[in-house]
Order: structure tokens, then C-alpha cells, then sequence
């Protein structure tokens, strides 16, 4: 995107609204939600907004100072992608365990180890 | 363009433990015919050797350099923790032989699960730059997600595994959203960069000091600090014990280093100004663990709360923000292994029949081995700080420190007055463990059978706390090296 | 960019920061209509007449239906699934450095087959174990579907 497409568009006040919309929503999940999975999609959500973050510093770090300004913030949200990946793979594994120890995903359930 | 040499010269101890724990994949894959179950001997020899082969080599053939590279930096510091991490990571290892017996599957995966771990922290002790440092912290979490759930057939271990990734997973998420925001507010990713960008600033823009905010949370999840400490408990309790032990280590210790790095590092003279947010929370911290820990009957969940009220003192020695304060905590944390190894080691010992850690079974522990009894004594006073033992000098440094800077910034006498108030707290519960070791009935009179790698274990741990009190000045010498290195060598810009 | 080159004719791309959901607002619009065009032709050009529930049995198209349509599926799926996903994203790393590889030369080669080798490992690993194995006879050791121990 040009140094003019760029000014000319979406203010980042309006996309930092949306991310920080998408980070409430997830975090509101967590902690309302009952079912694991729902809860792990809604970390995912929490995740996907920092991305958006990410992605629009750095569009408009490029736009203040186009000649001398990395990608590294895209970069990151590869970093990102992957590690959630990952780390969904590992709590449904566990989320899995769970369901066939113990006959439930509702996390309400699972509170035997307390005080 | 990094050369493969500077890389390797930094991170030559993490492609370490990588090979080693590929080496153990192909090993298990090749002798093991498939099966999970393989020839845990075979892969258990290779990752002790693998692990002491690497911290000998740190000792005898790494050297701290004061070069900052863009990528990470091995100066005193990053190569005290490395050399810190291998020693948790053995120990855990260790730990792990008398336990082994009681997992189901998957010999060969626990090692390299630990050795990734172990990868990941010593990772972070040498970053530069916050996605290295959001990589490494997530393979040190992930990694310890699995181990906490490693005993599927135990109901309390998946439900630890469970609580630990959602909030592990949110942290995590905190961390990534701060990190967006101190890159917005800065324009940059690496340590260097934004420590320039926050120098060059006459006040903080409020969005740098939200993100700066949102990934001290994040990593304080790591270190068991408010208000990220409600997992600790639940998954100290749950959790396989040599697991336990790692992560009341390695995972606080991963933490501390992070936040260290941050607080004297990026933030650098900026500092001064969040020394009331880093003492508030050490502050709440303080009372959560050790008002916490009073009423526990669990051993491991007392520890667990123990481990939140030592959190607290480190974030004390952090708000204090001195090179004497950063030397302590370094001190600290070497002291806090040895107590910590060797309680796990006694609880894996005393639960080795029930598979369960109330504290009735240490009740008259001293008659039925004197020697395990004596153990725990040294363990329990060690992390209550009294004189005779090394956590007292961890715990009169930090607290020297914390004085020395509330001349400059009076609200720490406060903290410093409730912290002296904590530690008697801590005594008297410290004590009533220590009671039933001594003076309760034993419910079996039996004598406990110890192996003697147990005991050389435990005897190592007892010479380290008592031999560390007496001869406290190598290591304070090596942390001061450390701390200097840390709060000397302000990153120049780019 | 056909978006601005409609803007321009709409006399809408002058100033100001709320024409740059113009698009949005026109998707969601043509969406809309799209749909309730679809319903409004069919309603108007389909030909009613009597239903009765003989009209409505299925007459010489097979079979009538046995079950729900829903039925749930083995978890077996679910362990290829999850194995995909981990092995899909990796190969994110490798679109940026498919494009810049001719300037970084030798040493991003050898770090990507360094990446490459660990993830194949992975997939040997996976492959030793029998996660991808789909027989329905039970073999000792081996996970049946999913990391039972």
C-alpha cells in the first residue's frame, strides 16, 4: 500500500477499536463461557485481536516512515499463528484426556482441587 | 545478516538441547519399534549424560561477552540463568527416576518434553527481542502443559492440565496484545529499540504504558504473581511431582529472568516510575501466598502457595530496582532450588505407596527415617529464611537492597514492614509442617526404604543450603557479575 | 482496484475517513439483496400447489432415510485432523522465505532444511506411532485414535 492509499484511509483509532472489541469479546468468554472448547475459542479470539494490532502498528509505522520500517510486526503475527496453533493442539489433546477421564468438557466440573 | 557463528555463539547451549532431544525421538523411534512404551534406561541414560555434558561444558568452555547482538546477547547474566536452567532441568531429571514408575506410556516423550522446556528457558535468558522472547516463553509453557497433564489416568492431573492451558492460554494472549501495543507505541520489536524509544520520550504515551502494563501481567503469569497466581496451587497439586518441581523452578525462574531483563534493561531509567506498580503487586503477592498457605493440608499445594509468597519477594527485590537488589535475586533463586528439589524429593518419597501428598504422610517422618526428617528441616528453614541456612542470606539481601533504595522512595518501607510481617507468618506455617515431622504419630511405623541416588540427591541439596550460608561469596561474586552485566550494558539504539 | 475506480464514478472518493467503508457498506448491501432476491424470484416464478404428505415423501429417490443425518463420527478424525492443522500452518514460514531466499543465499537454505528436518522428524514420529494408521484392529502400545495411555 502507498504512502497515500495508506493516509487516506481507515483511521487507526477505528481498528484499535475493533481489536480491543475482539479482545473484550474473547476475554468475556473466558470467563463466562463453561464448555473447554468454547473457552479455547475464545483465547483464539483474544490471540486474533492482538494480531490485528500487530498488523496495523505496523501499517502505519510504515505509513509515518515509509523509508526505513521493517515488516517485523506482520512477521510476529506468523509467530503468533503458529504458536496458537500449536497450542490448540496441546489443550484439545488435554481437553480430549479430560472428556474420557471424567465425562465432561464443562469446566464447572472439574473443581476437585480447590483451597 | 547474523552470521551461523554469532548465532551459534549465543544460542550454542539451546541447539544443544534441540539435538539432544531429536537424538531422543530418533532413538526411541529406532529401538522402540513404535511402541510407547520404549527402553526407558536407554533414553533416560542419554538425556542425564546429554544434560550434565552441556552444563559442564557451560561451566568449563562458555565465557560471557558484553557483545549485543540484535538477535540475543550471552553476557553474565543470560549465562547464570543457562547454567541455572541446566542444573533444574538435571534435578528434574533425577527427580523424575523414582517417580518414573508411575506413568503409564510415553518414557521416551517426557525427557524430551523436559529437554524442550529446558530449551525454551535458557532461550529466554539470553532474547533480545520480544518475539524471541514470545516464542521461547510458548514452548516453555506449551511443553509444561503436557507434562502437567502427563498422568491422563489421574483425575487431579487433567484437571491441573486443564486449568494451566486456559490460563496459560490467556496470558499468553495478554502478553501478544502488550507486546502490539509497546510496538505501536515505540515502532520497534527488540530490546534495543524500544529502550531508545522510551529514552527519547519525555512521559510515556498512555497506550506504551497499557501494553507495558498488559506484559508485566503476562509475565508475571510465569513467575505465580497476582493476578495470574490462582493457577499455582491447583496445578503444584495436580501436576506429577518431578513436574511440580520443574515448574516451581524452572517456570518462576523463566519468569524472572524476563521480567528482569524488561524492568532493568528496556525500561531502564524509566524504571523509577513503575516501582510503585512492580511493589503494589508485590505487596498483594506477599499476603495472597502466605496467608494462603496457612490453612493448606496438601504438601504440594502448601508449596504452591509458598511459591506464590516467594514470588512476592522477588517482585520486592524488583520494585527496589538496584544492582545489590538484581545481585539478590539471582542469589535467591539458586538458594530456592536446592530447598524446593529437595522437598519435592522427600514428598515423592512419602507418597511413594498412596500416590497422594496429604501432609499426614510426613507425620513422624522422624521416626521412620530420621535422615528424610532432617532433610525437610533443612528444606523448610531454608525457605522460611533462618539464620543457619541459605535462604536466610537470599532473604537478608533482598531485604538490605529494599532498604537501601526506600531512601530514595519511601512507600517501600511500607512493603519492607509487611514483608518482615510475612516471613514470621511464614515461620509459624513453615513450623507446624516441621511439627507433625517430629511430634505426630506416624499412621505406618514402617521404616522408608531409600535408594541411594535419592539420597545422594538429597544429601547434595542439604550441603548446597547449608554450605551456601557459610560460603555465600563465589556465588554472590557470580551474581554480582551477572547483575552488573545486566543493569551496566544499556542497549545503544540501532 | 475496482472498489476506487467505482468510488470515482460515484462522485463518493473526495475526503474523509468514513468513505472507506463505502465498500463494506455496498457488500453488505449487495449481499443482502442477493439473498432476499433469491427468495422473492422463487417465491414469485415457483408454482404452489397442495402439499400433503405423499407430495412430500421422497417417490422412487431411493431409499427412505434409516437415521439422523447427524451422526457423530469417530474420534479418529479428529487426532488427523489436529495433526493437519500443525503441519498446515508450519509451512507459513515458508511463503516470506520463498520470497526472499535469493537475497539471504546459503545460510537461510540450510535453515530451512534445518526447519524441514525437524518437522519431518515430527512426521516420522507420527508415522512410527500409528496416529495416521486407520485399521480398527486394536495393536498394543500403539494409540488407538488418540494419545490413550
Amino acid at each position: 500500500m502507498t504512502l497515500a492509499a495508506a493516509q487516506n484511509s481507515v483511521p487507526l483509532e477505528h481498528w484499535l477499536t475493533l481489536s480491543g472489541v475482539l479482545f473484550t469479546l474473547g476475554l468475556c468468554g473466558v470467563m463466562m463461557r463453561r464448555n473447554v472448547i468454547l473457552v479455547l475459542m475464545s483465547v483464539e479470539i483474544m490471540l486474533n485481536a492482538a494480531n490485528v494490532a500487530l498488523v496495523v502498528f505496523n501499517k502505519y509505522l510504515i505509513a509515518n516512515a515509509p523509508e526505513g520500517v521493517a515488516l517485523d510486526g506482520q512477521v510476529f503475527v506468523f509467530f503468533t499463528i503458529a504458536v496458537a496453533a500449536a497450542e490448540a493442539a496441546v489443550a484439545l489433546v488435554i481437553a480430549m484426556a479430560l472428556f474420557r477421564r471424567l465425562d465432561t468438557v464443562n469446566v464447572d466440573d472439574v473443581a476437585n482441587l480447590r483451597w | 545478516m547474523p552470521s551461523f557463528a554469532e548465532i551459534m555463539s549465543v544460542y550454542g547451549l539451546e541447539f544443544g538441547l534441540g539435538a539432544l532431544a531429536m537424538l531422543l525421538i530418533v532413538v526411541d523411534l529406532i529401538t522402540g519399534r513404535g511402541r510407547l512404551t520404549g527402553p526407558a534406561d536407554v533414553v533416560r541414560l542419554l538425556a542425564l549424560g546429554g544434560v550434565s555434558g552441556l552444563l559442564i561444558y557451560s561451566f568449563m568452555f562458555l565465557h560471557a561477552s558484553g557483545e549485543v547482538h540484535a538477535f540475543g546477547q550471552l553476557d553474565a547474566f543470560a549465562l547464570y540463568f543457562k547454567r541455572f536452567f541446566l542444573a533444574t532441568t538435571l534435578f528434574t531429571l533425577l527427580l523424575t527416576a523414582p517417580y518414573e514408575a508411575r506413568f503409564s506410556g510415553g518414557r521416551a516423550e517426557f525427557p524430551v518434553l523436559v529437554l524442550l522446556t529446558a530449551m525454551g528457558m535458557c532461550m529466554l535468558s539470553s532474547v533480545g527481542d520480544f518475539v524471541s522472547l514470545f516464542v521461547g516463553l510458548e514452548l516453555v509453557t506449551i511443553s509444561l502443559f503436557l507434562l502437567t497433564a502427563w498422568r491422563p489416568g489421574l483425575p487431579r492431573s487433567i484437571e491441573a492440565g486443564i486449568k494451566f492451558v486456559i490460563i496459560g492460554a490467556v496470558a499468553a494472549a495478554f502478553l501478544v496484545y502488550g507486546i502490539a501495543f509497546v510496538y505501536g507505541a515505540t515502532g520497534a520489536l527488540d530490546f534495543a529499540g524500544v529502550s531508545a524509544a522510551i529514552q527519547s520520550m519525555a512521559t510515556m504515551p498512555a497506550g506504551l504504558k497499557f501494553g507495558l502494563l498488559l506484559v508485566l501481567v503476562g509475565l508475571g503469569f510465569k513467575l505465580g504473581a497476582v493476578p495470574f497466581h490462582i493457577w499455582i496451587p491447583d496445578v503444584y497439586q495436580g501436576a506429577p511431582t518431578p513436574v511440580t518441581a520443574f515448574l516451581s523452578v524452572g517456570s518462576k525462574a523463566a519468569g524472572v529472568v524476563l521480567l528482569m531483563r524488561l524492568v532493568y534493561t528496556v525500561l531502564g531509567p524509566a524504571a523509577a516510575e513503575w516501582a510503585g506498580v512492580l511493589g503494589g503487586l508485590a505487596a498483594i503477592t506477599l499476603l495472597m501466598g502466605n496467608l494462603g498457605a496457612i490453612t493448606q493440608t496438601d504438601l504440594k499445594r502448601f508449596l504452591g502457595y509458598s511459591g506464590i509468597a516467594h514470588a512476592g519477594f522477588l517482585l520486592l527485590a524488583l520494585a527496589a530496582h538496584s544492582e545489590a537488589s538484581a545481585s539478590s535475586i539471582l542469589f535467591y533463586m539458586v538458594t530456592y532450588l536446592f530447598a524446593n528439589m529437595a522437598a519435592f524429593l522427600v514428598i515423592i518419597v512419602v507418597s511413594r505407596t498412596s500416590d497422594d501428598s496429604h501432609m499426614d504422610r510426613v507425620n513422624g517422618l522422624a521416626e521412620r527415617s530420621p535422615f528424610l526428617a532432617f532433610v525437610l528441616l533443612v528444606s523448610m528453614l531454608s525457605l522460611a529464611g533462618v539464620p543457619p541456612f541459605a535462604g536466610f542470606v537470599a532473604k537478608f539481601m533482598i531485604l538490605r537492597a529494599a532498604m537501601e533504595a526506600a531512601l530514595h522512595n519511601p512507600a517501600l518501607y511500607w512493603i519492607v514492614g509487611l514483608s518482615l510481617v510475612m516471613v514470621v507468618v511464614s515461620l509459624y506455617y513453615y513450623l507446624c509442617v516441621l511439627k507433625r515431622v517430629y511430634f505426630r504419630e506416624p499412621e505406618d511405623k514402617g521404616v522408608l526404604e531409600i535408594s541411594g541416588s535419592t539420597k545422594a540427591i538429597l544429601l547434595l541439596c542439604v550441603i548446597a543450603t547449608i554450605g551456601l550460608a557459610i560460603f555465600f561469596n563465589p556465588l554472590v561474586e557470580s551474581a554480582n557479575a551477572g547483575a552488573q552485566s545486566l543493569m551496566g550494558a544499556l542497549p545503544q539504539g540501532h | 482496484m475496482p472498489h476506487t475506480a467505482s468510488l470515482t464514478v460515484l462522485g463518493a472518493a473526495e475526503s474523509g475517513p468514513l468513505n472507506e467503508y463505502l465498500p463494506v457498506l455496498m457488500l453488505l448491501l449487495f449481499s443482502i439483496s442477493f439473498a432476499a432476491l433469491n427468495i422473492i424470484v422463487s417465491w414469485a416464478l415457483g408454482k404452489r400447489g397442495q402439499r400433503n404428505p405423499d407430495k412430500d415423501s421422497a417417490f422412487e429417490c431411493g431409499l427412505p432415510p434409516l437415521e439422523s443425518g447427524r451422526q457423530r463420527f469417530s474420534v479418529k478424525f479428529y487426532v488427523v485432523a489436529m495433526l493437519f492443522i500443525i503441519f498446515d500452518v508450519e509451512v507459513v514460514f515458508l511463503y516470506p522465505w520463498a520470497i526472499v531466499y535469493q537475497d539471504l543465499g546459503w545460510f537461510a537454505f540450510f535453515e530451512m532444511l534445518l526447519f524441514l528436518g525437524v518437522l519431518f522428524l515430527g512426521w516420522a514420529y507420527v508415522v512410527r506411532k500409528g496416529a495416521l494408521d486407520f485399521s480398527s484392529r486394536p495393536q498394543p502400545g500403539r494409540i488407538p485414535g488418540g494419545p490413550q495411555r
